[in-house]
């Protein structure tokens, strides 16, 4: 059973237009059913089938409908049309340190984070120790959050993230996080899920990241899919742009 | 399910509801009748035959009641009261004025000492002076009372609230008018359940792993209301009991607010009201304001009202403190009716989630909503028996408050600790159908436009 199948998605978003100066406009539009949103189309017609335990990448220029993409796989968005089906738990990497409250310590976010993500409160008090050693935030647990930098941020959310395995892993931009050695660690974490089987989602600028991770990539260029196929064909291809 | 099947389904659960709701009427009238003939007057200070203008019932001849206050009179009087000394009749003319009084009589020692039923009927007889009854007005009084003193000083007041006959019908026409409203929502509600059920099992399926979420996020609103104030939580008692204060001597001292106990008539009251407000404007903007979250990561969008409502309830709790010192202090008895409040009030939570869904859900399409919301809460707080007597209504205003499905969670809440009496089959049944109407209606309107939410925050 493939880990992910994307059909034939569309996806279209309303795009904010706030400034009407008078009544008339506003009655105008209110009449033609386009009052503050006119729409815009992020996704055309993308379809893929990712097999489990692929490492699959996405690369695209800025605007391209990648972030989308990740987000209709990760169920945080559904498509205007077409479907999305994930087979297997998801752990998404698109924002770490999702609903962060920056008054509270890093302890209490960590539970809370936690329960964001769906852990019970049992299983986190179980790894409170190993999250706080692999962030590396053992002196600072009960520090609010707005005293922290923000590279301890994204450590303290990579590290509630990737705590347990996840069937797919969905990543986008993160492997910037904290200095080199936190990066490596990173890596070295996210390589471990490949090994023993987890099905990854890359989306990343960095396209020597891409060729080192992943087998598998899709090309996207204004919300259409201009390529898919193995690594090296369409990074090469990709590199022509330039 | 066809359309046609559909309508049917909904016309059938009105018909049933009118049918019941008339079966109760009348299986209530007769009972309150007969309770109102074994009262324990002994151990009572204060004997309400009936409490408020509904539970008289609709449809009741304002002549059956009196004579029923007659046959009441007569067995206190003669049995039971045998020490009694003064007794005085009073009325009123319209709801909500004062009594003035009809007349007083002071008891024979003939009937103290006789202490027969032959000579106390005679002297009975003779004391009425209007054809046997002993209570009998000419005018067409809304309620009476009577007062009676004892021997040893101790005094006992009954009261009867005579309904006019205008009145009577309109209540009766309120009743099939309520019926219809809860038929009507229940039938719908059957015929969405019908139609989704599979999917709302799914739906509700995913709370088991995330009500963790809801536990942490309800925790971190508590603690953030109260950081930085140094007397914390305290405030959820303190606040209730200085709003009742300020209230208590406004309507009591102002407008002359003739109601027994009113500090804890008004707090019961404030204590629902403001729970189900409060929750319902929480939910309401909890989508638009937990935007950032839901664009980051996926979690059931209803967690969010719900937070909201279940907060609020707890705060409601620590409230409930402040009512248990004013009762303390007010010698209002503790019975183990209060063991039954949980009852209405949660009933009260789940109205509230699931209207909560709906507002969340029309807030996020229509931000106007959350403008009328709070011009809404206001009419209806005036619609709400919170600070005035529900003897004060009449005709049309009366049956406006009974469709207002705050009066029965208010009511009843109230009833269980200030009156020591337990909400009928009929009250029960009518919360419980706003709230799992509400509720049912909330989630399928919440489901439905989930998905587009993210786009509109």
């Amino acid at each position: 059973m493939p880990a992910i199948v994307i059909d034939h998605v569309t996806m279209k978003f309303n795009m904010s237009k706030e400034r009407i100066d008078n009544m008339k406009e506003y009655l105008i539009k209110l009449l033609k059913h386009q009052l503050f949103y006119e729409e815009f189309t992020a996704l055309e017609d993308v379809s893929a089938t990712i097999e489990t335990g692929e490492v699959f990448g996405i690369v695209g220029l800025n605007g391209s409908g990648k972030s989308t993409l990740l987000k209709l796989v990760s169920g945080i968005l559904k498509p205007t049309a077409g479907s999305v089906t994930a087979n297997g738990t998801i752990s998404p990497l698109i924002e770490l340190g999702a609903g962060f409250d920056f008054e509270m310590t890093a302890r209490e976010n960590l539970f809370m984070n936690g329960s964001v993500l769906g852990y019970s409160r049992e299983f986190m008090r179980k790894r409170f120790d190993e999250i706080i050693e692999f962030a590396e935030l053992r002196e600072f647990v009960d520090v609010p959050l707005k005293n922290f930098s923000s590279g301890m941020v994204a450590r303290l959310g990579f590290s509630i993230a990737t705590l347990v395995k996840p069937e797919i892993l969905i990543v986008d931009e993160i492997l910037a996080v904290g200095d080199f050695l936190f990066q490596q660690k990173c890596e070295k974490r996210i390589q471990e899920m490949m090994a023993g089987g987890t099905t990854v989602l890359i989306v990343s600028h960095s396209i020597e990241q891409i060729e080192r991770l992943c087998s598998r990539v899709m090309w996207l260029e204004k919300g259409k899919v201009r390529m898919v196929g193995e690594v090296h064909e369409v990074c090469g291809a990709y590199r022509q742009l330039s | 399910m066809g359309k046609k099947g559909k309508l049917a389904v909904i016309c059938a659960c009105m018909l049933l509801a009118i049918l019941f709701g008339q079966g109760v009427a009348g299986i209530q009238q007769a009972r309150e009748k007969a309770a109102e003939l074994r009262y324990p007057l002994t151990e009572l200070e204060t004997v309400n035959l009936s409490r408020t203008g509904d539970s008289v019932t609709a449809g009741e001849d304002p002549q059956i009641i009196l004579s029923t206050v007659n046959t009441y009179v007569k067995e206190i009087f003669l049995e039971s009261f045998d020490t009694a000394e003064e007794l005085q009749i009073f009325y009123t003319d319209a709801a909500g004025e004062p009594f003035s009084e009809e007349k007083s009589i002071f008891v024979s020692p003939e009937v103290k000492t006789g202490n027969s039923t032959e000579t106390g009927n005679a002297a009975w007889q003779g004391g009425s002076g209007r054809g046997g009854a002993f209570v009998s007005l000419e005018r067409n009084a809304a309620a009476l009372r009577i007062d009676f003193t004892g021997a040893v000083g101790s005094s006992y007041r009954l009261s009867a609230v005579v309904l006019n006959p205008v009145r009577t019908a309109a209540g009766n026409f309120s009743m099939v008018l309520v019926s219809l409203l809860l038929g009507g929502l229940a039938g719908l509600s059957i015929v969405v359940f019908a139609a989704e059920r599979r999917n709302l099992r799914i739906y509700l399926g995913a709370f088991r792993k995330y009500h963790y979420l809801l536990e942490d996020m309800v925790a971190r609103d508590i603690k953030l209301k109260y950081r930085r104030s140094i007397i914390g939580f305290f405030w959820s008692i303190l606040n209730p009991l200085l709003m009742m204060c300020v209230i208590t001597a406004v309507f009591q001292n102002l407008f002359r607010m003739n109601v027994d106990n009113f500090a804890v008539y008004y707090l019961t009251g404030w204590c629902v009201f403001n729970f189900v407000t409060e929750a319902t404007s929480g939910a309401m903007t909890s989508i638009l304001n937990s935007g950032a979250l839901i664009r980051k990561v996926y979690i059931p969008k209803y967690i969010f009202p719900m937070q909201k409502c279940v907060f609020s309830f707890v705060n409601m709790l620590f409230s409930l403190a402040a009512l248990l010192v004013v009762m303390l202090v007010l010698r209002v008895g503790f019975t183990w009716r209060l063991l039954l409040i949980p009852v209405p009030l949660l009933l009260a939570l789940v109205f509230s989630v699931g209207l909560g869904m709906i507002l969340a859900t029309a807030a996020v399409f229509f931000r106007d909503v959350i403008h009328l919301y709070t011009v809404f809460t206001m009419v209806w707080m005036y619609l709400t028996p919170i600070i005035y007597p529900m003897e004060i209504l009449s005709g049309a205003m009366f049956n406006i408050v009974k469709m207002n499905p705050l009066y029965y969670y208010v009511d009843s809440f109230r009833r269980l600790v200030l009156y020591h009496t337990v909400p009928d089959a009929a009250e029960i049944g009518i919360m419980a159908a706003w709230a799992l109407g509400s509720m049912l209606m909330g989630t399928v309107v919440f489901k439905k436009k989930q998905d587009r939410f993210i786009l509109f925050i």
